[in-house]
């Protein structure tokens, strides 16, 4: 009865030190803003919409046990379709007086996004009603060919992509609220990423979410259990392209003229799967912190000109060698046992953790983790 | 509208220049299906040393140019070895690592996934080091002779080419079936762990494989180099031909793979040569991609075939 109420102590501290902890982070990611210039603001905005895309890639690559390499692809897809549905229909450039820019639809901004993110989940579920009876491999090569389709279709459409003319996207004013200045946007990508990081945080702890676990873990077992592999791979696929296209949606209007379709190449496809694969599959927000850095690094390093493939490849690299458990299961672990460590008494459990790894071990760390922080 | 069309005039210089394609994508075919039948794992890494292997081959053979740093300006065919010997000690050195005791045990989805980075890497460090035009085509270390075959204008370059294809799956035939470690790695192949059991030296066979399959891939990236320069989007167009082929080869046969690299080659032509009537890289793309997706589903409809085909994989 007396452990059964210390360990009950236990979890409301450690719930009250999570909530301590988010409060935290949330004003911390509110009030810096006020203190830099529009380009870190700007840095940081895309940062924000990079974590919105890579927290649906989490969903496939870490919970769905599938991997991607269409996903820059559909974000592109998402920003041009939803700039050309958005761009007014004369196509009226502020880039330059008397310039003629690109002809759109002018339809409302929402409406344009629903559109975009319409088209980019219907391309994942294609894609997965194809590959979803297929092993990893094939799957990897059929998310290939789809952003190599992207690419040479949509991306080399100068409708789309305005081509070498000038496009300009205006940033939309929403329930009242105008996102023109680089700061409004850089709240509501923040209020997107908050609330997209919530609907995940809820989809994982529901039944949905840890059936998809179970399907990623193992499929025969989740068919065994009643869970269909196949309806939970489709919803992976579907979640991940939904991420994607709210994350294109925001670009559309965030650089004012979308960035040409060399960023949305199959390269920056391995730039993403970098982001959850060195942030460990458990946690949403080691996911939106590295790919924070992955966007403030490149750009504080600019003077080196280093080649963003080489942060992917450091990113995929070292997140293989620790494990799936990523830098923030390696960080949580280290933070843990150094708690563990700090009482006199030290019983067997703690002696079993310090023992080195075994082979039994290293196979164990390879299965997914239940817990998502 | 596409199949009403039908110009039976393109119809042989498609072919020819479809057969004479097939050598660039058959050599990255076949260094993709050796080194996954080694491992088990699809080899992205071959990606990263085709792309590098034509930056470096472009940048030592290319006249130097005004405003650009100096080039050594090496013959053709000294660069032509010097970046098949760099390809093949980086394949080494990749199969070092992935066949080391860390990384043996570890799931292949996982030792995939890091070939990856392996690519990512060779490709941020080749375009960090060596700055290079776009699509720039560098000079073919066998000169630019051509001759005509039915109405085209067929390169010594492309039936080198496909020549050196034919004597690298040769040589790899025989060394897989006369030699000692041909049958080591044969074994290797159908039961990595029962091979290991036996005494084979699992790990220096799959690093001799890794090496071959990494000169084979440097030497489909330097040719690349006379046919598409150095356009990164144009190497990996050619890299994902490649990988498309070995889907429908099932990643395990050499000779399937080739029979892909073929009949995807010349379908590439005949649809890009206008065939068909005029279209787009995009169409093209929609062709191609289609059909692969139609191949693939029709493999996984086969039935246990099909399925064994298929769950080869991972």
């Amino acid at each position: 009865m007396t452990s059964a109420s210390s360990e009950g102590r236990a979890g409301v501290g450690r719930s009250l030190a999570r909530r301590r902890g988010l409060l935290l982070v949330v004003a911390a990611s509110v009030l810096w803003v006020f203190l830099a210039d529009n380009y870190w603001v700007f840095i940081g905005t895309r940062g924000l919409v990079l974590a919105i895309s890579t927290l649906g890639l989490l969903v496939l690559v870490g919970w769905g046990r599938e991997i991607s390499l269409a996903q820059a692809g559909l974000v592109g897809s998402a920003a041009y379709i939803c700039g050309y549905a958005y761009r007014s229909r004369s196509g009226a450039s502020q880039l330059a007086v008397g310039q003629k820019g690109v002809p759109g639809l002018g339809l409302p901004y929402l409406v344009s996004a629903l559109i975009a993110i319409g088209f980019v989940v219907l391309v994942s579920v294609l894609v997965a009603l194809v590959a979803v009876k297929l092993s990893g491999v094939y799957v990897m090569v059929l998310t290939l060919a789809v952003q190599f389709l992207l690419e040479n279709t949509l991306m080399a459409n100068s409708k789309m992509t305005g081509g070498i003319a000038a496009v300009y996207i205006p940033r939309p004013a929403l329930f009242g609220i105008h996102l023109e200045s680089t700061r409004a946007f850089y709240f509501f990508t923040l209020a997107v990423l908050g609330l997209s990081a919530a609907a995940l945080y809820r989809f994982r702890h529901s039944k949905y979410g840890r059936s998809l676990l179970l399907v990623g873990w193992d499929r025969q077992a989740a068919a065994a259990a009643g869970v269909s592999p196949w309806r939970y791979k489709v919803l992976a696929f579907a979640v991940a392209g939904a991420f994607a296209g709210v994350a294109g949606v925001i670009i559309a209007p965030l650089f004012k003229s979308p960035p040409g379709a060399f960023d949305y190449i199959s390269f920056n496809s391995l730039f993403y799967l970098a982001i959850p694969i060195l942030a460990g599959f458990e946690s949403l927000s080691g996911v939106v912190i590295v790919a924070m850095g992955f966007t403030v690094l490149p750009s504080a390093l600019e003077t080196f000109r280093i080649s963003p493939n080489l942060y992917g490849a450091a990113g995929i690299g070292v997140g293989t060698a620790i494990g799936p458990r990523g830098v923030s299961g390696f960080v949580s672990d280290r933070l843990h046992r150094r708690k563990r460590s700090t009482p006199t008494r030290r019983d067997d459990s703690d002696r079993e953790d310090l023992r080195p790894p075994t082979a039994a071990d290293r196979n164990a760390e390879s299965r997914p983790t239940v817990a998502v922080r | 509208m596409l199949a009403l069309q039908f110009y039976s005039a393109a119809l042989k210089p498609a072919v020819i220049n479809g057969v004479m394609t097939a050598g660039l994508y058959g050599l990255l075919a076949v260094a993709l299906v050796v080194s996954y039948r080694i491992s088990r794992t699809v080899a992205f890494v071959h990606g990263g040393i085709a792309l590098s292997a034509t930056l470096v081959y472009w940048w030592l053979v290319t006249p130097p140019q005004a405003g650009v740093a100096p080039h050594p300006h090496l013959p053709g065919i000294v660069g032509l070895i010097m970046v098949v010997i760099g390809g093949a000690a980086i394949a080494t050195a990749y199969a070092f690592i992935v066949t080391g005791k860390r990384m043996a045990n570890f799931a292949r989805i996982t030792v995939t996934t890091f070939s990856l980075a392996a690519m990512l890497l060779l490709v941020g460090i080749a375009f960090t080091v060596i700055t290079a035009a776009q699509g720039q085509p560098a000079p073919s270390p066998f000169g630019t002779k051509t001759f005509v075959v039915f109405n085209d204008a067929v390169s010594v370059h492309q039936l080198v080419t496909l020549g050196l294809l034919a004597v690298f799956v040769v040589g790899l035939e025989l060394l897989l079936r006369y030699t000692r470690t041909g049958i080591y790695a044969r074994a290797i192949a159908d039961n990595g762990e029962a091979s290991r059991l036996v005494g084979i030296p699992t790990s220096r066979v799959g690093t001799l494989m890794y090496a071959l399959s990494g000169a084979a891939s440097a030497l489909g990236g330097a040719l690349l180099a006379a046919k598409v320069g150095t356009d990164q989007t144009s190497i990996l167009f050619v890299f994902l031909r490649a990988l498309m082929v070995c889907v429908v080869g099932g990643f395990g046969s050499i000779s399937l793979a080739l029979a892909g690299a073929l009949v995807m080659a010349v379908l590439d032509s005949m649809v890009g040569g206008g065939l068909f009537g005029a279209t787009s890289s995009g169409t093209r793309e929609v062709i191609v991609v289609g059909a692969l997706f139609l191949v693939v589903i029709v493999i996984s409809r086969l039935g246990n075939y099909g399925k064994a085909m298929l769950s080869e994989g991972l």
